[in-house]
């Protein structure tokens, strides 16, 4: 099951989630996801915004705006929606079956 | 988060996809996929567009396919094998042997759910058997034991 985020706002469900369709999409229309260092402040309301393609199309920008700007504890929704970002990529790596390497992060 | 994710691998993925020219970005790498997972059995749709995890099934299901292909070759193999085996007096010049061997009445046992209940009651038949026949040996043996040990006593 992939990765979704759900919440409701304004008394409307709705369900954040990215495939490949969506990404292919978002990187037609400039998104570069590596571009997050230098340009943080914009890419991370796209990322939101390209979230909800998959399941909000026709959800009107300034909607989507308003809602980026009232979501609490912003830096978990960022790494979540990363997660979720990536995982449309890294579903189509194979794990290692052998000589695995185990890692810890330091945060 | 990084649209050049994948560089610097040499490996060739299980999948085709060929890490030495990398895609810079991701759907480059998906365009690359996409044919792979459709001749696995996806849809166009369903790479594109819904569970972006369906892949992994696909891919599993994709490898167990390709093993029993294998199988099936292999098996196909050892047929052929066994029937050139049974048919090759025939043609021996100089064999007094003019007939072919007999062919397999039965197809081989595979080993399946169902032959591994068929082995487990053959072993405890051949298990029952063998315990009689002890039985009975030990129950001749006795009394021959005990019939000897009479005509000792009694001389």
């Amino acid at each position: 099951m992939a990765k979704q985020l759900t919440f409701s706002y304004n008394g409307k469900d709705y369900t954040l989630e990215f495939t490949r369709a969506t990404i292919r999409q978002m990187e037609a229309d400039g998104f570069i996801a590596s571009d997050i260092d230098a340009k943080p402040m914009t890419i991370l309301p796209d990322l939101f915004r390209g979230a909800f393609l998959a399941h909000h199309r026709f959800e009107k920008r300034p909607v989507i705006d308003d809602i980026y700007a009232h979501m609490t504890n912003k830096p978990v929704l960022i790494e979540r929606l990363a997660e979720m970002y990536n995982e449309p990529i890294s579903s189509l790596l194979d794990d290692p079956t052998e000589g695995n390497v185990e890692w810890t992060p330091n945060w | 988060m990084d649209s050049e994710l994948v560089t610097g691998s040499e490996s060739q993925g299980r999948n085709g996809a060929d890490h030495s020219s990398l895609p810079t970005s991701y759907t480059e790498y998906f365009n690359q996929l996409c044919p792979f997972y459709i001749n696995a059995g996806m849809t166009y749709d369903q790479f594109w567009n819904e569970d972006s995890t369906m892949v992994k099934a696909y891919r599993k299901a994709h490898d167990m396919m390709l093993e029993e292909e294998n199988f099936k070759l292999w098996l196909q193999g050892r047929y052929f094998y066994d029937a050139l085996c049974c048919v090759a007096p025939i043609f021996r010049a100089f064999s007094k042997a003019k007939k072919p061997l007999d062919y397999h009445d039965q197809p081989f046992t595979l080993k399946t759910e169902y032959s591994e209940v068929r082995k487990k009651q053959a072993e405890a038949e051949s298990d029952r058997k063998a315990k009689a026949m002890l039985e009975a040996f030990a129950t001749k043996f006795n009394k021959e034991f005990l019939e000897k040990k009479g005509g000792v006593s009694h001389g």
